[in-house]
């Protein structure tokens, strides 16, 4: 099973199926590949793939804000033990109501209050021993406030990384949204996150919504500003093993994957290299901090 | 994400349920877990009254949002489910996704229940609609846009079934049943690849769909046998009673209702 590079931050995307063919013949390009989705049972480059690449498991495995089911973590177990990655990621979010009966089917944030902190962190403590791998932990923007929040989304994650040792991967246009919908700079809001705790950077482009009156998440290439931001991570970031583009969609061509590739690659050309300490500590022992609050929410 | 099954045959059937879906009305949250929920509702129900925490300027936005997340999801089930027609129309005016765009789509948006059965019906015939003004491209045009139509129904419908009485198994709601004049099965292996069927196909085809607790979809081919079992299970009889309906030793109904509880057509309570 390929490892990625031990001595350089490795530079990867998420597995397009579609694309298949171009990235198995790009190997030079994408480190690493992310997995959104399970492949398909008629994914017949699948195999070459995983022989390729070294995979991240990036699926929806389940909202932290409930304990996850039985078959929720049955399932990301066998995908983990599938792909083997160095990591598992899930988001911060709370997208389906706890009857399921209502579900936005789209990333959405969680009020961020003490009671939400405490599902989060006992939920992803099951998630990790379930894995039985490293657990990090993704951004999800806002688009409007909510009063009953007691705390910052920086004050929420850096908590969360405190109690539970869990990893950062900080998807940069997130947190340029989060920002730009608070009225405010991005390094300056930037400032207040865990950027000690980040394993993985994601970088993407934004496009203009009309709903939204503004811009919002989209499969784009990453512009210089979201690639200058992350740059601007990378720099605060000792824990830092990743860079993936955060494009998954079949609407995405090949020439647009290589093109993003090559400028994702040119803004981090510039070697950075895993810290000489970190070498002889193994990631995992980031994940050792055990939860002893006891705040088992809702059944999920 | 759901994961879709191919065509697969399997001995069993059912009845197409009735499309509801009331307006839900709004619990008063006392945690911060249930006030998310209350915020979910909002956001997926267009009929629904703002969170208490919600002032009005940010219950705008989150109105725009909604609508902006509605827009989402029906443009991703339309282009998941109409895949087929999309393959072997060279006459199609523009991607059948592209209707959450129009006017038309606009106005729905404004009675949208995201993930109902309602709703989904709704966006799937506004497709259909669509796809009908186009040249046909052959004579099974028709039906197979009531395949696409019956597959799109279960990708874009989340609601879960929660009215039903122990022990007597009801058809679920999101589920469909189906007769088509042509052999669909082989049919889809040709359109898969953008092939137009070279021979006469013709031929009774009985399908379900259904989709799982876990947005896994099915598509199975029926049996007169499980036909008969799924049609007799509505909710107001028991498995002896369903065997009796279908002709048939209780132990083999029951053996058919699990398999039909396994793919979700059918709750057995």
């Amino acid at each position: 099973m390929p490892e990625l590079p031990q001595d350089r931050l490795a530079v990867g995307a998420f597995y397009n199926p579609h694309l298949a063919e171009f990235i198995l013949e790009h190997a030079d390009l994408i480190d690493h590949l992310a997995m959104a989705d399970p492949p398909a049972a008629d994914d017949s480059f699948f195999p070459a793939i995983q022989q390729s690449f070294p995979l991240l498991l990036h699926d929806y495995l389940g909202q932290l804000s409930d304990p996850l089911s039985e078959f929720a973590l049955s399932r990301a177990q066998a995908l983990q033990e599938r792909y083997r990655g160095p990591w598992v990621a899930e988001h911060f979010q709370c997208l389906h109501t706890q009857d399921r009966s209502r579900s936005l089917d789209y990333v959405f944030p969680p009020l961020y209050t003490e009671e939400f902190l405490d599902r989060f962190c006992q939920n992803a403590e099951i998630l990790r021993r379930a894995v039985n791998a490293p657990l990090v932990m993704e951004n999800i923007p806002g688009f409007f406030s909510i009063e009953r929040a007691q705390m910052s989304e920086a004050e929420f994650l850096r908590r969360f990384f405190e109690r539970t040792g869990c990893g950062f991967l900080i998807d940069v246009p997130h947190i340029w949204l989060a920002a730009h919908y608070k009225g405010m700079d991005a390094r300056e809001y930037l400032a207040g996150f865990p950027l000690d705790r980040v394993v993985e950077i994601h970088v993407a482009g934004v496009e203009y919504d009309r709903d939204l009156r503004g811009p919002w998440i989209a499969p784009a290439p990453p512009s210089d500003e979201i690639l200058a931001l992350a740059r601007c991570v990378a720099e605060r970031a000792p824990e830092l093993r990743a860079v993936t583009l955060d494009i998954f969609s079949p609407s995405l061509t090949a020439a647009e994957l290589e093109a993003a590739m090559r400028k994702t690659r040119e803004a981090f050309h510039t070697r950075i290299d895993v810290d000489a300490g970190a070498d002889a500590r193994p990631f995992s022992r980031s994940f050792t901090t055990e939860i002893t609050e006891d705040h088992r929410g809702n059944p999920n | 994400m759901p994961s879709v099954s191919s065509v697969v045959k399997l001995p069993k059937s059912l009845a197409m349920a009735p499309a509801s879906t009331g307006i839900m009305k709004m619990p008063k949250a006392s945690t911060d877990r249930e006030l998310q929920d209350e915020i979910i509702r909002y956001l997926t129900d267009a009929s629904s009254q703002p969170a208490a925490v919600l002032n009005p300027s940010e219950a705008e936005k989150a109105q725009r949002f909604s609508r902006f997340l509605a827009r989402r999801y029906y443009r991703d089930r339309l282009h998941r489910a109409f895949r087929y027609s999309r393959n072997v129309s060279n006459d199609l005016p523009a991607r059948v996704e592209d209707l959450v765009d129009s006017a038309e789509f606009d106005s729905f948006l404004s009675r949208c229940m995201l993930g109902s059965l309602l709703s989904a019906r709704e966006v799937g015939e506004m497709a259909i609609a669509r796809l009908l003004e186009v040249k046909a491209p052959g004579p099974w045009w028709p039906e197979l846009l009531q395949y696409e139509f019956s597959f799109f129904v279960q990708l874009a419908t989340s609601e879960i079934d929660t009215q039903f009485k122990k022990g007597f198994p009801a058809t679920a709601k999101s589920t469909i049943v189906r007769e088509f004049s042509w052999k669909m099965p082989a049919l889809l292996a040709l359109f898969k690849s953008g092939q137009v069927p070279a021979e006469d196909l013709r031929g009774r085809t009985v399908l379900l769909f259904s989709r799982t607790h876990h947005g896994k979809i099915y598509v199975v081919e029926l049996d007169a046998t499980a036909m008969k079992v799924i049609n007799a299970a509505n909710g107001e009889g028991d498995v002896v009673e369903i065997a009796s309906a279908a002709s048939i030793p209780e132990a083999h109904a029951q053996q058919i209702l699990a398999s039909l509880g396994e793919i979700g057509a059918v709750t057995l309570g």
